[in-house]
């Protein structure tokens, strides 16, 4: 079965002093640190394209883990900020950056921050379909070139960053029990603008979560015919430390829900990843990790320790 | 009908940090320490709870308890 076997996360060098910006939209330190929960927002260099951030992730992947990239049969990468136009697929030009084999699948996925789950399904139904042993799965969805500096509702939210997951056959952690959705009737709740700037209705998107996650999490415990209390952590999607918070409450999850975007802040389709890179433990048997946002749409799923790998 | 109270109640589940049961029913949600985040959760409470629907363009009509009650009273 293919599973992950390693992630690493890259962050741009430079930043936003979160606290300092929300000054001048009226909030305090207070809002910043307890609610918002982001003092930093990462942030690319105006002249890193999306495919570089992505490059950057998988030598880290290769640095950190000595993956063999050459061994790389399928590449995905999850973006919605593309590089230039969008054509040709920004995978395609990662896939050249890391000169990887010929013979190798190479797509982006279209999501935001339910995209690293969704994806993981993707990667993994497609590559045991086709027999392939070794893939990556990449997220870099800079939204910093969509970011209007002037929106409260979102310019005191949002981090640049990419991670980078290495997918393998007996891999460590087992993909297992999932749930997909989408609560399409309000799509525009999250979308770029006319203008080009994101817009988020921030209500309708924390109201889709509260309601929608705790669904989606019952339905994949259920179906693993497993309870709360068989988790050893709960990843979920690092929109807010407010939103965490809150579904922390809702699912029965409290102290099991760890909050990593302090220092960067949400990185859409990497946050999931970049917490996982950050706080998943070899000797943990059970996770779940959830993803939700643009769609607006959710995916739940489990991840299960490689009984052979204990 | 909901009441005073039923808001209070969920004041005090949902936002940390407020006396709810010390709220008065004139005191501005804002001023007494429940921002924008919290008083979109409560709402959602009281959506849940109660069963209303609170569209968007009525949330800046909720800002303190008895102007979220003389609102909801207009809607059911």
């Amino acid at each position: 079965m293919i599973g992950i076997q390693y992630i690493s996360a890259y962050l741009p060098k430079g930043s936003i002093d979160n606290a300092l910006q929300a000054k001048g939209f009226d909030a305090d330190e207070d809002f910043i640190r307890h609610k918002i929960g982001m003092l930093q927002l990462s942030r690319k260099a105006d002249t890193e394209q999306t495919s570089d951030m992505a490059v950057q992730a998988v030598l880290k992947l290769q640095q950190e883990h000595g993956v063999d990239l050459s061994r790389t049969e399928c590449l995905v990468l999850v973006t919605q900020n593309p590089d230039g136009h969008g054509l040709p697929h920004t995978s395609a030009v990662v896939h050249h950056r890391l000169n990887l084999p010929s013979a190798c699948a190479v797509f982006d996925i279209s999501l935001g921050c339910s995209g690293y789950v969704q994806a993981l399904s993707v990667a993994k139904a497609f590559m045991q379909s086709q027999n392939m042993r070794h893939g990556l799965l990449v997220t870099a969805d800079p939204y910093s070139k969509i970011i209007n500096p002037l929106d409260r509702d979102t310019a005191m939210l949002f981090g640049d960053g990419a991670s980078a997951t290495w997918l393998s056959e007996d891999g460590d952690w087992q993909i297992g029990a999932a749930d997909f959705g989408i609560q399409s009737q309000q799509y525009d709740a999250l979308q770029t603008s006319a203008d080009g700037y994101l817009f988020m209705n921030g209500r309708a998107v924390f109201t889709f979560a509260a309601t929608q996650v705790p669904a989606s999490v019952k339905r994949v415990l259920e179906k693993a015919q497993l309870g709360m209390a068989d988790l050893d952590q709960v990843f979920l999607h690092q929109g807010s430390r407010y939103i965490v918070d809150t579904l922390a409450k809702r699912i029965g999850a409290e102290g099991k829900t760890p909050f990593a975007a302090t220092t960067y802040g949400n990185t859409v389709s990497s946050s999931v990843p970049m917490t996982l890179a950050q706080h998943l433990q070899p000797q943990w048997r059970k996770v779940l990790l959830c993803g939700f946002g643009v769609g607006l749409s959710w995916a739940t799923c489990l991840l299960e320790k490689n009984n052979d790998h204990s | 009908m909901i009441t005073a109270d039923d808001i209070r109640v969920l004041i005090q589940e949902n936002v940390m940090g407020v006396d709810a049961m010390a709220l008065g029913e004139d005191d501005n949600f804002k001023q007494a320490g429940i921002d924008s985040l919290d008083q979109i959760n409560v709402l959602l409470a009281i959506e849940e709870k109660h069963g209303y629907k609170i569209p968007d363009e009525d949330v800046k009509l909720c800002k303190s308890i008895r102007s979220t009650l003389d609102y909801l009273a207009t809607q059911k």
